[in-house]
């Protein structure tokens, strides 16, 4: 599955927003917005994140691979699933 | 590739405008911070911060090293740091030992990167481990190898598992020196408990930044530490009570609450550490957030030693779940999250382990830790299912959402107070009777809590409303290189309350204040006590030891625990009696006992003709706690008497010490009725302390607490009159008791009287204060009236120490026995009292 890095930011961002910015009072998302260094989502939250990843573009995270350089923020996730996806 | 890039290479997340290191810029910048620094030591040493640590006694070294590390080339820096690193270890601890860490630690480092499977340099490094435990137990006891596998083990228990976890998933150190340095932090040399800080954040904050902005980083951080720790001081010296003084529901949320406080001291010791990396280019995160502020369990988590989580989600959390998620379809967060918390407990002992030489299984730990740990759960669950079911937060008004945010932060408080005042009791019966007195409230009581509540409410809705004001947002968003002027006034006050010219002159209450900052002593109720929690025994040790290289010569680092293979224990009153024919090397003192199981030199059974023999009863004070046996006051005034003479009618005097560490009245009786008399002796002194009749009942609570046999009508009677049973908390009993405490006291002196009058012995007795404690006169006055009432001499040791500092006669700040200097002193005080009451003492035996 070829993926462009534009469509991977816009779905991540959408679940972002829908399922743990919906009751935030500060709502504006960026794609450099720090989501785990910046206390908008926790371990438990992260793991929500990588099964909504997993499933959506098909691929497998492993334990060592969800960490801040990963997954803190839309740009950073949006490197990580291609590099996963495009190999 | 040139061999200098091979050997040194140049750390490629340092900043361009980190390689001009003379421009005027940073040299300004670099100014300010080095005289920013010179403060900071300057305040660690004048309010003695962790004293036995060593970080007052190396802070000329550490101040060196920053000017010279940071304008050495920054591909050299890391090699440098080692380097500064191995001169502490070696100044410290000596060629030998400091060698044996040194190279243990490479080799250890240098297993972790051997080209054999992973799994057979795991082996290997276990196989280390056991070595070291083997050391750290003493199962085999060679005094500079246990030293050094104390010293060890802080810098590779944790960092060691996070280091091999980086490995295997392939990051490869960019430079050999900075994997070494990882482990030779040198402040973990000082702080033996120290943050878990991660390989990965380690590498990726090392110059990350401008120095400027790291240093006043490091400036701002040192500084909160040492705030941090001034109000645990002042909490420990004004706040702080004893579980005995819970009377109340009042004294108890006291009691409570100032205990969880006292976890400033942890946080203070963290933030200063992390402080002083960053001062040599480690731009390292917070380790605490406003942990106080926490709103529930899981807010709880992510704030209180952020490192110690990080560490748990990276090696635990984060690979059970993967390793379940298809196995476990339901509740593995639950599952994962007790079992992560299983781990925590396990890993809470394993580092007390290191550092203090001991396994510990306390039910305590394990109620505290799944306590801890089913509250995160449940949370967890709860916001695992509202983020998944998408559930919208009820609309709230302003004020409403600030009250509640403010009732959650009051009901953890309260909740984490209770929760850490159970783990750092001795047991849970203890615990229970404290907290049983919460039932005694009035409504007096209620009314003025209630009140407090309401004005915490209101007071933290208005900091919360001014906390949305742009102004003020924006003031807290600002780093620390952007407030400099914040930390100068901050560091000037404190510098200023330092000169005691310059507190002479503040307002009474304020001095009161400054002087409390300044006092580095432990915890005197802790002391007391001997409450010490898990954080004190990480960061102190105990009365055996004490962890740190502060003030110490080599020698004196050396462990040995003198006292715990000197004593047999008995079935009965006594508890426990000396060994006979003892010869133990301690720390820094021997330690012997003769023939007839006492401290002192050998002597016939048979009195030799025209020796007059005393008998001397008392405790670890006469025992001589902490020096050789002839720099014991009694063998100092045994010697001098037979030197100089004391009276005609006896050619020499010989002093048999039959005193013991924890002997009290109950034991002093006994020995009095079983073993004292068969040497034929000539007088019987008995040392009596201040605060003797809590200590009498303290033991007596102990001896029902253990079910010893009480062997005397008058014990048994006391017992059953004050209702004290086995089953009760040692607390309890010692409160049913205490009524009693005169009763029992003129027992055991009548006791002691008698027998000495049926054998023709002249008793005498002896006050004395301990070092910690002042006369109270009008105790004194009582026992000593009741004494002479039976016929006692008395001895007056009172003020012995005079106007000296009493930190001048003491072993150490933990241990605080007389010394060699407070035993002779004690021994010069003692002599003139024989000497003015000699006719009465020395009297021809009938």
């Amino acid at each position: 599955m070829s993926l462009e890095l534009n469509q991977v930011k816009e779905t991540v961002k959408a679940f972002v927003k829908e399922r743990f910015l919906k009751n935030s009072d500060d709502k504006e998302l960026t794609d450099s917005t720090p989501l785990i260094s910046g206390g908008l989502i926790d371990s438990i939250l992260t793991m929500q994140l990588v099964v909504f990843l997993e499933e959506q573009f098909k691929f497998e995270f492993q334990a060592h691979e969800v960490d801040v350089d990963n997954l803190d923020s839309i740009d950073r996730i949006a490197a990580f699933v291609l590099k996963k996806v495009n190999g | 590739m040139k061999i200098i890039d091979k050997y040194f290479p140049l750390i490629s997340s340092i900043p361009e405008q980190q390689k001009s290191l003379f421009s005027g810029t940073r040299l300004a910048s670099f100014f300010l911070a080095f005289i920013q620094f010179l403060a900071i030591l300057y305040i660690v040493n004048q309010f003695q911060f962790e004293k036995s640590s060593g970080i007052i006694d190396y802070s000329p070294h550490i101040i060196v090293a920053f000017v010279v590390y940071n304008f050495f080339s920054v591909r050299y820096r890391p090699t440098l740091l080692f380097v500064f690193c191995l001169v502490i270890i070696y100044s410290a601890f000596g060629m030998l030992a400091g060698s044996f860490i040194t190279v243990l630690g490479l080799g250890l480092i240098a297993i972790c990167h051997l080209p054999i499977r992973f799994n057979f340099r795991l082996f290997l490094i276990l196989l280390g481990t056991v070595a070291l435990i083997v050391f750290r137990t003493e199962i085999i006891f060679i005094p500079w190898m246990t030293m050094s596998a104390m010293y060890l083990a802080p810098m590779f228990m944790f960092r060691l598992i996070i280091y091999l976890y980086e490995i295997k998933h392939g990051l490869l150190p960019v430079s050999k020196w900075q994997s070494v340095v990882y482990f030779f932090m040198f402040p973990n040399i000082f702080f033996l408990f120290f943050p878990i800080i991660d390989y990965k954040t380690y590498l990726k904050t090392y110059h990350n930044v401008a120095d400027s902005e790291v240093w006043q980083k490091g400036i701002r951080w040192m500084l909160r530490g040492l705030i941090h720790v001034f109000c645990y001081r002042l909490l420990c010296f004004n706040l702080l009570i004893e579980p005995a003084d819970v009377q109340d529901l009042t004294t108890l949320l006291q009691y409570m609450l100032v205990n969880y406080a006292l976890i400033l001291r942890i946080s203070g010791i963290f933030h200063f550490i992390i402080g002083l990396l960053c001062m040599f280019g480690f731009n390292l995160p917070q380790v605490f957030d406003n942990y106080f502020l926490a709103t529930g369990f899981v807010d709880l988590w992510r704030r209180i030693n952020i490192y110690w989580r990080d560490f748990i989600l990276k090696i635990f959390f984060y690979p059970i779940m993967f390793k379940y998620k298809k196995r476990i379809k339901n509740n593995l967060l639950p599952i994962t999250m007790i079992t992560v918390f299983v781990i925590t407990w396990l890993l809470h002992s394993y580092q007390l382990f290191w550092i203090s030489g001991v396994v510990y299984f306390k039910w305590i730990d394990v109620i505290f830790w799944m306590t801890i740990g089913i509250c995160i759960t449940i949370e967890s669950v709860i916001v695992e299912k509202r983020a998944l079911l998408g559930k919208n937060k009820e609309e709230r008004s302003i004020i409403k959402k600030y009250c509640i945010t403010i009732f959650r932060i009051i009901g953890m408080l309260v909740f984490m107070s209770v929760i850490w005042s159970l783990w750092n009791s001795k047991t849970i019966e203890d615990w229970l009777f404290v907290v049983s007195k919460s039932k005694n409230v009035s409504p007096k009581e209620l009314l003025v809590i209630g009140i407090w509540l309401l004005l915490v409410v209101i007071a933290g809705v208005v900091v919360q409303i001014a906390l949305k004001n742009s102004m003020v947002k924006k003031w807290f968003s600002l780093k620390p290189h952007q407030t400099k002027g914040l930390t100068l006034v901050s560091l000037s006050v404190i510098v200023l309350f330092s000169f005691k010219s310059a507190e002479q002159k503040m307002p009474f209450r304020l001095q009161q204040i400054i002087q409390n900052m300044h006092n580095s002593s432990p915890n005197i109720i802790e002391k007391r006590n001997s409450e010490v929690g898990y954080y004190d025994m990480l960061i102190e040790g105990d009365e055996e030891i004490t962890i740190g290289i502060g003030g110490k010569s080599f020698k004196t680092l050396m462990i040995k625990r003198p006292y715990i293979n000197a004593y047999y224990l008995t079935n009965d009153i006594m508890y426990r009696r000396m060994k006979a024919n003892l010869k133990i090397e301690g720390i820094d003192h021997d330690f012997q006992s003769n023939s007839f199981g006492i401290r002192d030199k050998n002597y016939s059974v048979k009195k030799p003709s025209g020796t007059h023999r005393i008998a001397l009863l008392g405790g670890s004070y006469q025992m001589g706690t902490g020096v050789n046996n002839d720099q014991v006051f009694e063998a100092i005034v045994e010697e001098r008497i037979n030197k100089e003479g004391i009276d005609s009618n006896y050619k020499q005097v010989e002093i048999f010490n039959f005193a013991a560490g924890g002997y009290y009245l109950l034991q002093q009786v006994e020995l009095t009725n079983t073993s004292v008399f068969q040497y034929d002796m000539n007088a019987l002194i008995y040392f009596a302390h201040t605060d003797e009749r809590t200590k009498v009942v303290h033991f007596f609570a102990n001896s029902i607490k253990r079910n010893l046999p009480l062997k005397y009508p008058f014990l048994e009677k006391i017992k059953a009159e004050s209702g004290a049973k086995l089953y009760m908390s040692i607390m309890h009993i010692r409160e049913l008791l205490l009524p009693y405490g005169d009763e029992i006291m003129k027992w055991g002196y009548k006791e002691i009287a008698d027998k000495c009058k049926a054998n023709g012995v002249i008793p005498v007795w002896a006050y004395i204060e301990t070092t910690t404690e002042f006369v109270d006169n009008k105790e004194y006055s009582e026992l000593k009236a009741y004494a002479e009432s039976l016929g006692f001499v008395t001895l007056d040791l009172r003020n012995t120490y005079g106007k000296i500092d009493r930190k001048e006669i003491q072993i150490s700040e933990w241990n605080t026995h007389p010394n060699v200097l407070g035993q002779r002193i004690i021994a010069e005080k003692f002599y003139n009292e024989l000497k003015k009451n000699k006719t009465l003492i020395f009297k021809i035996k009938k």
